[in-house]
């Protein structure tokens, strides 16, 4: 059972009131991994929405050896109270990038979308609070990862190529 | 005056009833630019979401010291879909420039400030459209990153000849069918312009397509399925339509 106490230290959870908390409670799953281990592979679908708790969580793209991704390599870490997992709210509904366990220990959230998405449906003050946290997260990504293009062909540009 | 069915029909306000859609409307007005006008610049505070009523906006990255491109281009955006929609996600400013890339391009523009007031007043009408959107980034964001792992496309331009006797003759339909299936082709980086008259008005309404490396090729006599069939054809499948080309 996850406290609300927990659940309000989360950023993205912090408008919401004790009733909606326990609401979002009913649709979180505690879950423990040791170091290294996967909790969720990229391209899989992303049917839950995470939180890390304690340790620390490393996103990572798993493009095949000798391949590399044209941009960046987006990789980032995941410290506590940090909400993750975001591409459960947008197309193609698949995780981006693979989440490993990278410190000895990770205690993470498991936080069922299809039951979030009813949660909304019935709360639409809790669904405009958080989709506007969602929609932040997925909005910055797009931005850096648009940024990392327009760098990279302006670059093309002026070089004259 | 900007309609219902006109809202109904972009994707960030699927859902919405009608009520929902005529509040929406108190935020919006119309307006329209000349090919090559800048409706706002990379940087600037996003006090505007934008909906393409007709022609094309292209988003840009600006370099210092020199004139825009088309090679700038990160998205196209067409008829019925929206831009400018960091007026709704923090730090709330534009990311990109945005330029009219038709003879004349109409948009509606939604002051941020009363879309966002609609939505902590009405949070249902606040939850559906900020879902919407994440549904239209995410589409956007599988665009890109398509665009950025294919190979490299050669530089495709469609000019729809739209003088006044071009009209006439029908060029609107085959511009309407153009844009058609350009929205469904995920080809963003096919430019579409409209121009005048090539001086051979009996052959309207002609249609040049112009591909980098290729001598361009004038079709004569078009309608709309004359249209598709050299879009999906030549454009796509670079096999010119000899049976319309203008000698």
């Amino acid at each position: 059972m996850i406290d609300n106490e927990i659940l309000k230290t989360v950023e993205a959870l912090k408008g919401l009131n004790d009733a909606q908390l326990t609401a979002i409670q009913k649709c979180c799953e505690k879950m423990e991994f040791n170091q290294g281990q996967r909790l969720f592979s990229e391209g899989e679908d992303s049917a839950h929405l995470w939180i890390a708790l304690d340790g620390e969580v490393e996103l990572r793209n798993d493009l095949p050896q000798g391949q590399t991704n044209p941009v960046e390599d987006p990789i980032s870490f995941i410290s506590k109270a940090e909400l993750f997992g975001w591409s459960s709210f947008m197309p193609p509904f698949e995780y981006k990038l693979s989440a490993y366990c990278a410190s000895q220990k990770c205690e993470v959230v498991r936080i069922e979308k299809e039951s979030l998405v009813k949660l909304f449906e019935n709360d639409a003050n809790m669904g405009y609070e958080l989709m506007s946290h969602i929609l932040r997260v997925i909005g910055t990504h797009f931005y850096q990862f648009r940024n990392g293009i327009a760098k990279r062909w302006g670059h093309d540009i002026m070089s004259g190529w | 005056m900007i309609g219902n069915d006109f809202l109904q029909s972009v994707g960030i306000f699927k859902g919405l009833d009608e009520n929902q859609l005529a509040t929406v409307q108190s935020c919006c007005r119309e307006e329209q630019h000349m090919a090559g006008t800048k409706l706002f610049e990379e940087g600037e505070p996003a006090s505007h979401l934008y909906i393409v009523k007709k022609g094309q906006i292209d988003l840009r990255f600006d370099l210092p010291g020199r004139p825009t491109s088309e090679k700038n281009t990160i998205s196209s955006i067409l008829e019925f879909k929206a831009f400018g929609w960091s007026a709704l996600v923090a730090p709330y400013k534009y990311s990109l420039s945005a330029y009219c890339t038709n003879q004349t391009c109409e948009v509606v523009k939604i002051d941020q400030q009363c879309l966002t007031k609609l939505f902590e007043e009405n949070s249902r009408l606040g939850y559906l459209v900020l879902s919407n959107m994440a549904r239209v980034i995410g589409k956007r964001f599988q665009k890109l990153e398509k665009l950025t792992t294919a190979a490299p496309v050669s530089m495709v331009k469609v000019i729809v000849h739209l003088a006044t006797c071009g009209i006439v003759a029908g060029a609107r339909e085959v511009m309407g069918a153009l844009m058609e299936e350009m929205s469904s082709s995920n080809r963003s980086d096919i430019k579409v312009e409209s121009s005048g008259c090539i001086g051979k008005c009996p052959t309207e309404p002609n249609v040049t397509i112009e591909i980098e490396g290729e001598d361009p090729v004038v079709y004569q006599k078009m309608d709309a399925e004359k249209m598709r069939q050299v879009f999906h054809q030549h454009v796509l499948g670079g096999q010119i339509q000899t049976d319309f080309v203008l000698n």
